[in-house]
């Protein structure tokens, strides 16, 4: 209940007594017409207005008369209306032939008929007339052209144009009590009573004179209110039907009294009543009462004292409420809407105020909507902290535009941090612990009482401490899955305005009075609310309303960063997994706010991808450090983090990486690089070890300096085959293959490179002791073997200062071969390897290189051992000198043997005149010698047939280009006095450039030749696309 | 000819196709839904989806493909729409490693619009399209791809070429097979 009215009694102890009353639209006082004395003789019944026809119509002395609105002189006596005993009026716009025309109509109930006059535009145009068989006991039209009536059994409809009857409905009591509010689909027909129509009930002798504004409690009554709907009422109940004569859809049902009304009316809001009961002293007592018009509740009930009520009215719609007594005439004053919508708010009927304020009148439009925003304001405010509907909550703030500030500070600290209203002194100091924050909140959700007057009495009441606390958990999380959702649209919303460029993004935003003085300057940074509800709280009547709603212009990078940042808490404090999502897009959390807050929630991974977003990479790369080497890290223990987080770098913070790859690389220092000489290495480098915490060295140079990423390619090769040799040659191969395999890079730098730390892995594995040599099938020597035949681009003079002297001749041997010293490398296979198969392997190899490569190996072969070959040290005995003899001519035979091998097998490498030169003169040749020698001799004159053959050909070549000569010079022009220009018929002078085209006898100017060719060319161009092969212009044939 | 259809309870399976414009998304469901492909193309604008009947192990499940504006980012579908999705489908263009390297930041993006229960679970899958252009023009390797997923918890991945409709039936097969299980529910049906 709330104050909507105050009873002003306007008029009081008159010297006559009221029989009835009219409100005019616009008047603000009661005309009362029993001081003009000679109105009327005897009592008026009834009294009407007819503005538009600026007519008062009275009902007295059994007849109707009409009066000037204005001077209150009579106009007319209705004669016919003689035996008149009620009438009503309505006035409304009609189309005649499409043209609104505005219509009057009076209805008068004379004895047994209905008449109805009609005014249209102020001018009188008809009156109809309607037999009645049975009594009216009250009656009102629904529209220009529609009666609702009543008798005592019946409610029904006149359709005046038709003269046509309609049953409503039954006009008994329990018939209306029956009336279900109808549903919003159904069409539902009003239900009538069976005994329509027929005379039953009182005769026509029961008539009851004198009713006058009274709605005789035995009879039903039919009332106005607003919309164009009507009350149909019986004794202590109503319905309301709309202007079509429909159960009306915008009530709850059927409206109760608590008594029989004496009186009806109505405002916009509510029905109103007078109701007479008797006191405890047994005398009678009048109440006004003021009843929503919609749920029918009960607001307001007004005193009336003793004097009884003899008519209430309205005028305007409703507008303006005035009751008569006998003797006293009130005005039904609607209390300051401020006030009314404070009081229903103090009850949280959030409904109720927004109708008040809806319909309320007095009001600008301006104000109207201010005071239903901040209605909605502070029922989502309500629904968040009474009801736990955060949803709706939220979804209100979201509608109002408000501030995100407003709803975030209705969270408990842990998520607003400094925008944290005081919600309860209980909460202050439970709140450095988190779960205790969040359990007070959690009771809070858990209470719902709709009605609970929040201002009322203690607020921090001990919660049903029945309810368990893991539902009231289930109803918090919400609140917080709520707020996520909102948080999430509104970035949306930052994100679009960002993208537009820009810088403001307007809100609503709720100003307490105390803070008026700072709206002036406007607020950058959003406002820090001030707490409504406490005030309320405190005071058991602070004014809920006094605050203003404005709209702020807010910086947006502020709001961004508000928004962000509470997101990240709200994740931290229910869906942790999606913090790191939110630090790696774009976003605006506060960089200090946040790092405290991972650190303190130890959401360590989650801090470096905010220092990542952040560029504060340094301090990234220190956190992975410290927690890569503590065990006890349950995300970043290991190296592979580290590793992960070096491959989000740019190309630009090349220094930085190699500061921070170090000690990755440097973890495993033996196991990790043998690998490197295992086919396929590549693949399963590369993809399997994603998993371990502490991947190879080889994985993660492929990580960080080869995975084929922008970055991996720009980095300075030379720089990290630089920084790698500091740490093993293993790993410069490891790295070099990517660069000269996959990127094929020629700088012979790397190559060098490459090859020295092939080699430097080799001489690293030669065994120590003296004599021992390294196995050629060994991969390492393979690898490196491999890479100096196929690389062109290392510098193999600084490679051989590298080879050893003593040892790996083979790679000694490839590197001459690039030098083209293959006699000094087939040296190295006779003398030093003294592995004879080596040198023809060789051979094989480099024959495309060097075409005579096998005589050299047959003069390295049949010739003096050189000079630096070690020859064995001649020893003093004469034995061991004849058996040095020995093995030295066992050698030489070897050779030579060799060398004849060589030539049965690959004679036609052997040219004959040489070969036989080379051997010594005693050399005895072999059966298998006359294969060779036939091979030659077929050598030498296949060479002599083709040589044959070209010099043929070269004779025929010789003998056409000389007939070719002969022709041309036969095409022979003779210029003499009379020679012209073919093309312009002009003489060919001296000293003029002249053509003579192939074909052609006769010369032409040279500029002639050009221009004809030039103006061809242009012709070509400018020819139309389309061609009439029949030339026939555009004739249509008929048919 | 009878057999025991069994279909599912939800109504529908909802798919979300994200990824940077002109990867070849809207060409992908134009290939599975009316197998159809055109050279021209058009930026799509807001979103649009399509849906149809498939068979999913012996369930008839409704698919509900939803393509996406790319240019937009996240702007052109609502919270409520992400929340809905039963699978994310991530696609790249193969020969455009800018679209490869997007594929983090369009996860994270959804994630935190859709806000699922259990973000480290949601069912994702990565398309890699028009694998017919030639070798000598790809950019994204298979490996590098497939490294990619596995790092982001072993999302499956299909390389697709929407022109030449290469296992373009057989991803949205799986997606649908991948969305259904994270439903879980299955109703039998007579
Ligand atoms: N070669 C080739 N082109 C494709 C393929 N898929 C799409 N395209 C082309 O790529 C362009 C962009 O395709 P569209 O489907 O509109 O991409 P969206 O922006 O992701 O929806 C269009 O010109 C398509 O024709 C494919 O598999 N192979
Ligand atoms: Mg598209």
């Amino acid at each position: 209940m709330h104050d909507a009215f105050q009873l002003v009694p306007v008029l009081e102890q008159l010297p006559v007594q009221v029989e009835s009353i009219v409100v005019t639209e616009d008047g603000v006082s009661v005309r009362l017409i029993d001081t003009k004395k000679s109105f009327a003789n005897q009592a008026i019944r009834q009294l009407e207005v007819i503005r538009e026809a600026g007519l008062l119509v009275s009902l007295a002395e059994d007849v109707v008369t009409l009066y000037s609105l204005q001077t209150y002189t009579q106009k007319m006596l209705l004669k016919s209306t003689k035996g008149a005993q009620m009438m009503t009026v309505y006035t409304g716009v009609d189309h005649v032939d499409g043209i609104p025309v505005i219509v009057s109509k009076l209805a008068v109930i004379v004895k047994k008929k209905l008449i109805v006059f009609e005014w249209r535009d102020a001018q009188f145009t008809d009156n109809k007339e309607f037999p009645l068989n049975e009594k009216i006991r009250s009656f009102q039209f629904s529209t220009s052209n529609m009666l609702i009536l009543s008798t005592t059994k019946e409610f029904m409809c006149l359709q005046l144009s038709r003269g046509q009857w309609i049953d409503l409905l039954a006009a008994d009591a329990a018939s209306l009590r029956s009336m279900a509010k109808p549903q919003p689909q159904g069409t539902q027909q009003l239900p009538t009573s069976q005994s329509s129509g027929s005379g039953g009930g009182g005769g026509w002798g029961s008539w009851t004179m004198g009713l006058i504004g009274n709605a005789a409690t035995g009879s039903p009554n039919i009332v106005k209110m607003p919309d164009e709907e009507l009350l149909l009422c019986r004794e202590d109940i109503g319905v309301f039907i709309s202007s079509a004569g429909k159960l009306s859809k915008n009530h709850d049902g059927p409206i109760q009294f608590s008594s029989t009304p004496t009186c009806i009316t109505y405002t916009p809001l509510y029905v109103i009543t007078t109701q007479s009961k008797n006191d405890s002293d047994g005398a009678k007592r009048h109440n006004v009462v003021v009843q929503n018009i919609v749920d029918h509740s009960i607001v307001q009930e007004l005193d009336l004292q003793q004097e009884t009520p003899l008519r209430v009215t309205n005028g305007g719609n409703g507008k303006q409420v005035w009751i008569a007594g006998a003797n006293t005439i009130w005005h039904l004053f609607p209390v300051d809407i401020h006030k009314q919508v404070e009081d229903v708010l103090q009850i949280c009927d959030f409904e109720q105020a927004h109708n008040l304020v809806t319909k309320a009148e007095n009001i600008f439009e301006e104000d109207r909507e201010h005071l239903i925003q901040k209605i909605q304001w502070l029922q989502a405010r309500w629904l968040f902290r009474e009801e736990a509907e955060y949803e709706d909550a939220l979804g209100m703030f979201s509608k109002l535009n408000a501030t995100p500030t407003e709803p975030i500070a209705l969270y408990p600290k842990s998520i607003s941090g400094d925008l944290a209203e005081e919600y309860d002194n209980n909460l202050d100091e439970g709140a450095k612990d988190d779960e205790k924050d969040l359990s007070v909140y959690n009771d809070k959700s858990g209470t719902k009482t709709p009605t609970r007057p929040p201002s009322k009495g203690t607020q921090s009441e001990p919660s049903n401490s029945q309810k368990s606390t893991k539902k009231r958990r289930v109803v918090w999380r919400d609140g917080l899955l709520s707020m996520m959702r909102y948080l999430t649209e509104h970035r949306r919303r930052i994100q679009k305005a960002f993208s537009n460029n820009e810088q403001e993004l307007v809100y609503l935003v709720r100003i307490t009075q105390n803070d008026n003085e700072d709206i002036q300057d406007l607020p950058d940074v959003p406002p820090v609310p001030k707490n409504p509800d406490r005030e309320m709280r405190e005071n058991n009547f602070a004014p809920l309303l006094q605050f203003q709603l404005i709209n702020v212009p807010i910086n947006i990078v502020a709001m961004a960063q508000l928004v962000d940042t509470t997101l990240l808490k709200l994740y931290i404090e229910c869906s942790p997994s999606l913090i790191g999502s939110l630090l790696r897009v774009k976003n605006h959390c506060d960089i200090e706010e946040s790092e405290a807050l991972l650190l303190k929630h130890k959401k360590f991974k989650e801090l470096v991808d905010l220092y990542h977003g952040n560029e504060l990479h340094r301090k990234a790369l220190q956190l992975l450090m410290e927690h890569g080497q503590n065990k006890e890290s349950v995300d970043l223990y290991g190296t592979k983090a580290l590793v992960n987080y070096l491959q989000r770098l740019p190309a630009s913070l090349f220094d930085l990486i190699l500061e921070y790859v170090s000690w990755p690389l440097s973890y495993h220092q033996k196991d990790a690089d043998a690998s490197i000489f295992i086919d396929g290495h590549k693949e399963s480098v590369e993809m399997d070890q994603d998993l371990e915490t502490h991947p190879s060295t080889n994985h993660i140079i492929y990580k960080v300096f080869a995975d084929g990423r922008p970055a991996t390619l720009n980095f300075p090769r030379e720089k990290v085959v630089s920084f790698l040799s500091g740490f093993s040659p293993y790993q410069i191969v490891c790295y070099l293959e990517y660069a000269i395999d996959e990127w094929k890079d020629t700088s012979p730098s790397l190559h060098n490179s490459m090859a020295l730390a092939l080699l430097q892995i080799v001489k690293d594995a030669i065994p120590k002791s003296p004599n021992k040599s390294i196995d050629i099938t060994d991969p390492r020597r393979q690898k490196l073997i491999a890479f100096l035949k196929s690389s062109k681009y290392y510098s193999a003079e600084k490679i051989l200062l590298n080879l050893p002297a003593e040892n790996l001749y083979e790679e000694r041997m490839h590197v001459l071969a690039r030098l083209g010293q293959f006699s000094k490398a087939l040296e190295l296979a006779v003398f030093h390897l003294k592995k004879l198969s080596v040198g023809e392997e060789y051979c094989k190899e480099y024959v495309e290189k060097c075409e005579n490569i096998y005589m050299l190996f047959l003069t390295v072969l049949t010739g003096d051992v050189p000079a630096d070959v070690p020859q064995p040290r001649p020893q003093s005995s004469q034995a061991s000198s004849k058996k040095l003899q020995k093995l030295l001519d066992n050698e030489c035979k070897k050779r030579l043997n060799f060398s004849l091998h060589l030539i049965a097998s690959y004679p036609s490498h052997f040219p004959l005149g040489q070969t036989l030169a080379s051997l010594p003169p005693n050399t005895v040749l072999q059966k298998d010698f006359i294969s060779y020698f036939k091979t030659q001799l077929r050598l030498q004159s296949q060479e002599q047939r083709e040589t044959a053959i070209l010099a043929n050909l070269g004779t025929v070549e010789r003998f056409q280009l000389r007939c070719r000569l002969k022709e041309l010079q036969e095409i022979c022009v003779v210029i003499g006095d009379t020679s012209v220009c073919s093309h312009c018929l002009k003489r060919i002078g001296k000293g003029v450039a002249f053509a003579v085209l192939p074909g052609k006898s006769q010369p032409i100017h040279l500029s002639c030749w050009q221009r004809r060719k030039n103006a061809e060319a242009k012709a070509k161009e400018n020819k139309p696309q389309i061609s009439f092969p029949n030339g026939g212009g555009f004739k249509q044939s008929a048919n | 000819m009878p057999y025991n259809k069994k279909s599912f309870s939800k109504a529908s399976i909802i798919v979300v196709l994200i990824g940077d414009s002109g990867v070849g998304k809207t060409s992908l469901m134009n290939q599975f839904f009316n197998r159809k492909f055109t050279e021209q193309y058009k930026a799509t604008i807001g979103s649009d989806f399509l849906s149809k009947e498939i068979l999913v192990d012996d369930y008839v499940v409704t698919i509900q493909v939803w393509d996406t504006a790319g240019q937009e980012r996240f702007q052109s579908l609502g919270v409520a729409f992400y929340r809905g999705a039963d699978c994310c489908v991530l696609c790249f263009d193969v020969n455009d490693s800018k679209s490869f390297e997007s594929l983090d930041n369009w996860r994270d993006e959804f994630l935190i619009q859709a806000a699922p229960q259990d973000p480290e679970n949601f069912p994702f899958v990565v398309i890699g399209n028009k694998i017919d252009v030639e070798e000598s023009k790809r950019m994204v390797s298979q490996k590098r791809a497939m490294a990619w997923c596995q790092s982001k918890g072993g999302i499956p991945f299909f390389e697709t070429s929407a022109k030449e409709a290469t296992k373009v039936e057989e991803a949205f097969q799986a997606i649908a097979k991948i969305a259904v299980e994270q439903e879980k529910e299955y109703e039998l049906y007579k």
